[in-house]
């Protein structure tokens, strides 16, 4: 498990989980990248930006 | 079983309520009323339950004993005969608006009339579950919450709850569903389709119920109908006394909402469906709640949508009812919304 950066929530990860997996958080959608594996830590993964004709 | 009967059945939620009921579980109906279509069969009005339900409206006076009654009377209705009501069934679910305040001098000043018997109003729970599910299990009076009001309560309680709520303005969009089955200068086909029309920029009734449940000194609350059938988007913004994480108003929303069975916070980083959308949830019991953060000041802003005819009437109704006759709170509410509608 390791804590969401951007909601908080325990996100669930597996044994074989590997530095750089690009993982979605289950409560707010967001992409996450496992920066570290011992201990285990997520950050944002960067993401492309939608054109929504702003 | 549980026999169940319907007062003024041949509106929007009494409709609703005879679909529900009809497919419910634990439920049977007996009898359907309407002075109006006395005598003829409730297709007439609902043409969805053709072949599925097979009865005919009677009238209230033809009404006989029952487990609970579902009241979809026009407002001031149910109070003026609520104790012939209460010597018809062991429970009441009133859908109108004659039990939702707790005090009768509130109800004076946002109804615009006294009312007619304000020793009953001790009587009844307000019936939104996520807010009063304790006080239902052992309720046998039930008021039904405004749809507009659900909406808002629901979205805002996790910010009130946190104590650090300044200021909030809601802005509702609203379906024409919401007002009632009876056509009018309004409604009238030329005059309502394409509208965007303010109806209620200040004074809406709902206000009353708002504050109440969230114990909110005051609200300020506007209410558009626009160029929709069914559903309500709740548009709150909350101006927060200090600035907050994201993180933080997610923890909050989570506590309160993580084992609600109706309640789905909507707040997607990517794809077409980010926040919370009427639409989605026709004919469902869900409530979706979004909210972001306005990095600029201490706002916040929370969405939220409900399908008025459900969440915010006869979909509740069913949920309190299955609250109060400890049936598992889904029950005859499973169904989850049409996708493209």
């Amino acid at each position: 498990m390791a804590e969401c950066p951007v909601c908080g929530t325990e996100v669930p990860l597996g044994a074989g989980t590997v530095r750089g997996e690009l993982i979605e958080c289950g409560d707010c959608g967001s992409e996450l990248e496992v920066l570290t594996t011992d201990p285990m830590t997520l950050g944002e993964a960067p993401e492309a930006e939608e054109d929504w004709g702003e | 079983m549980i026999g169940v009967s319907i007062v003024g059945g041949s509106g929007y939620s009494g409709g609703e309520l005879l679909r529900l009921l009809h497919r419910h579980p634990a439920a049977t109906v007996q009898q359907v009323t309407s002075e109006r279509f006395a005598g003829k069969p409730v297709s007439r009005t609902h043409p969805n339950l053709r072949k599925v339900v097979d009865l005919k409206y009677c009238t209230i006076g033809d009404l006989g004993h029952c487990d609970v009654l579902f009241l979809c009377l026009p407002h001031g209705e149910a109070m003026r005969r609520i104790g012939e009501f209460a010597n018809l069934a062991e429970s009441i679910i009133d859908l109108s608006g004659d039990f939702r305040l707790s005090d009768g001098e509130a109800y004076k000043k946002w109804y615009g009339r006294e009312h007619v018997c304000p020793e009953w109003l001790p009587q009844f729970v307000y019936g939104i579950p996520e807010i009063s599910r304790d006080e239902l299990i052992t309720a046998r009076y039930v008021a039904g919450a405004g749809c507009n009001a659900t909406a808002a309560i629901l979205g805002l309680r996790p910010l009130y709850r946190s104590g650090l709520v300044e200021q909030v303005v809601i802005e509702v969009k609203a379906g024409s569903s919401e007002a009632g089955n009876a056509a009018s200068d309004a409604s009238h086909h030329p005059e309502r389709s394409g509208a965007v029309r303010s109806y209620k920029p200040s004074g809406h009734r709902h206000i009353a119920e708002i504050k109440q449940a969230l114990a909110a000194d005051r609200v300020y609350f506007s209410a558009t109908s626009i160029e929709m059938v069914r559903g309500i988007l709740a548009t709150c913004h909350v101006f927060m006394g200090k600035d907050l994480s994201e993180k933080e108003i997610w923890g909050w929303y989570r506590d309160c909402y993580k084992h609600e069975p109706f309640i789905r916070i909507v707040k997607d980083r990517s794809g077409i469906h980010r926040y919370p959308e009427p639409k989605l949830l026709s004919g469902s019991n869900y409530c979706d709640i979004g909210f972001e953060r306005d990095t600029d000041s201490n706002r916040v802003i929370v969405i939220s949508a409900i399908d008025n005819l459900m969440k915010g009437a006869a979909g509740q109704a069913i949920q309190a009812f299955n609250i109060m006759h400890k049936i598992t709170e889904t029950a005859g509410l499973e169904f989850p919304g049409l996708h493209p509608i």
